[in-house]
């Protein structure tokens, strides 16, 4: 017979309202090396993280009983969606918290409309897409999308292929040492600091925003900055192109030349942001 | 919409779609096109080739044209011409005397394709080309077959702005504001890239960066129409 204080403590639980019932769950699913992970989540904070491990965990959080999650099983593919049982429930109400455990060499295709990303640690193919979800990419190798539309992205400590694009979103790239780099932004900023790989090709492009690249004393790189209405600075002893054509009288400032050897192809545009190339 | 589930298959609609597309009143047609986004995706690319096609400058054929492919047909054995037939060939003037029906045939296959390409007559658009998923992926086919035209940006960017505003009905959500708020930067952006090309139309960093903003409105344009958006936002 269940005393009286026991009695009240269950009334109470029962009696939470549903917004207050976060619930945290987990789920283990088999995976083989090179299986998808799907994720598509609206509101919330996502971590991942790649593992030796022939599996896929997913702790989530809902921060309401609003909010549904469902796991979609196919061949060599899980996918993780969140559903909102009720359409006119508060915006914090959507949130539902991941932090997934999966084989480092799977790939990732994560959607996130608004809260923030981070992942880490994964090998092979990464994609990101945001509205307005911050992401931070760590230790990320392979081929690297990411896409928002407002939110910042951060990626430091990663070597791989990487394409990232936003509208006003700031971008920030920090030692990652890939061959390959596209960057673009509209209205956002963007910081590129570490070495340059001989034959990489890097694209970094701004509308408005600033570009400020901070690059080892001794990088060695083919440059061409331009920006139309905004400034070029370049700290690095620049050997002007001696043959071909020469930038047209409106693109007065303009940068194109050879530092060191010019193993690498730096190309850095903007429409009246300036651009920095600095010594680190 | 698979072919089994349709009254009128996906393989019949397309061997009646040049009828449907020129105006005929097929219902079946009509109801299989607004039940079948591929058929409809491809209706409508049919449709925006023909309207491209409609701008070609039209091209008169010279006079010797005919002459020459009399002549080249009498080579191939494929036409016999009487004195006077080969005396007017000659002199530009058509009087083909005994044709091959094959060669015939062939013939008509040539000018039709041939009218086709130099004036073909603007289609109508019919109820089925006003379906907005359809405007969205003509539109992104076009982007990608022809990057380098700004103005075709421009004109495919205004018809899926059309389809959003036509079909989606986002509620003033903290999403619609982020879009909304950055779909008002780039058309800034656009407005500033295209001041200074009506001073510099041969400014060609300041054309690819158009084309940029343009690719990165018809994303997030293309984005608001996702259904997780939609989702999201309601």
């Amino acid at each position: 017979m269940p005393s009286r204080k026991t009695f009240l403590v269950l009334l109470s639980v029962l009696l939470l309202p549903a917004p207050l019932a976060a619930q945290r769950m987990e789920r283990a699913f088999p995976s083989s090396a090179d299986a998808l992970v799907e994720l598509r989540n609206q509101a919330g904070r996502v971590l991942v993280h790649g593992w030796d491990r022939p599996n896929v965990l997913v702790v989530y959080d809902r921060r309401s009983r609003s909010t549904d999650v469902h796991f979609d099983e196919g061949a060599n593919r899980l996918l993780i969606h969140t559903q909102v049982l009720q359409g006119d429930i508060q915006a914090s109400e959507r949130v539902v918290d991941f932090e997934i455990w999966m084989p480092a060499a799977a790939s990732l295709d994560l959607h996130l409309d608004v809260g923030e990303v981070e992942v880490d640690g994964l090998r092979d193919t990464t994609k990101v897409e945001t509205v307005a979800a911050a992401v931070v990419l760590r230790e990320v190798q392979g081929t690297i999308q990411v896409t928002t539309t407002s939110g910042p992205v951060s990626v430091t400590e990663s070597a791989g292929r990487l394409n990232v694009v936003s509208v006003s979103g700031d971008l920030r790239f920090v030692n990652t040492p890939g061959r390959f780099l596209a960057a673009r932004t509209a209205s956002g900023s963007i910081h590129l600091e570490g070495a340059l790989l001989d034959g990489g090709d890097y694209e970094l492009s701004s509308h408005e925003g600033a570009i400020e690249l901070w690059l080892p004393a001794n990088a060695s790189f083919e440059l061409f900055a331009r920006s139309l209405q905004g400034k070029v600075t370049n700290s690095f002893p620049l050997r002007p192109k001696s043959r071909g054509r020469l930038p047209p009288p409106n693109h007065a400032r303009s940068l194109l030349g050879t530092v060191q050897s010019g193993a690498a192809l730096l190309r850095a545009s903007s429409f009246s942001g300036n651009i920095s190339i600095e010594k680190r | 919409m698979t072919e089994e589930s349709a009254m009128m298959t996906c393989g019949e609609l397309r061997r009646r779609l040049g009828p449907v597309l020129e105006g005929e009143s097929e219902p079946e047609a009509l109801n299989h096109l607004n039940a079948c986004p591929h058929c409809r995706a491809l209706a409508d690319e049919l449709i925006a080739i023909g309207r491209a096609g409609a701008h070609l400058p039209v091209q008169e054929p010279s006079r010797g044209l005919w002459g020459r492919i009399l002549r080249a047909a009498e080579a191939e054995e494929l036409i016999e011409t009487s004195w006077a037939g080969q005396l007017a060939g000659r002199f530009g003037l058509f009087q083909p005397v005994a044709v091959n029906l094959s060669f015939a045939a062939t013939l008509v296959v040539i000018l039709l394709a041939a009218a086709a390409l130099v004036g073909y007559p603007g289609l109508n658009l019919s109820p089925v080309s006003k379906q907005a998923a359809d405007r969205i992926a003509v539109a992104r086919t076009e982007l990608a077959l022809a990057p380098e035209y700004g103005d075709r940006y421009a004109r495919h960017l205004d018809r899926i702005e059309e389809a959003v505003r036509d079909e989606v009905l986002l509620p003033d959500t903290q999403l619609t504001l982020v879009a909304q708020s950055n779909l008002d930067t780039l058309d800034r952006y656009i407005h500033q890239c295209q001041a200074r090309l009506s001073t510099y139309p041969d400014d060609e960093f300041t054309r690819d960066e158009l084309n940029r903003l343009y690719q990165q409105k018809t994303t997030l344009l293309q984005a608001t129409l996702d259904p997780n958006w939609q989702t999201s936002v309601r």
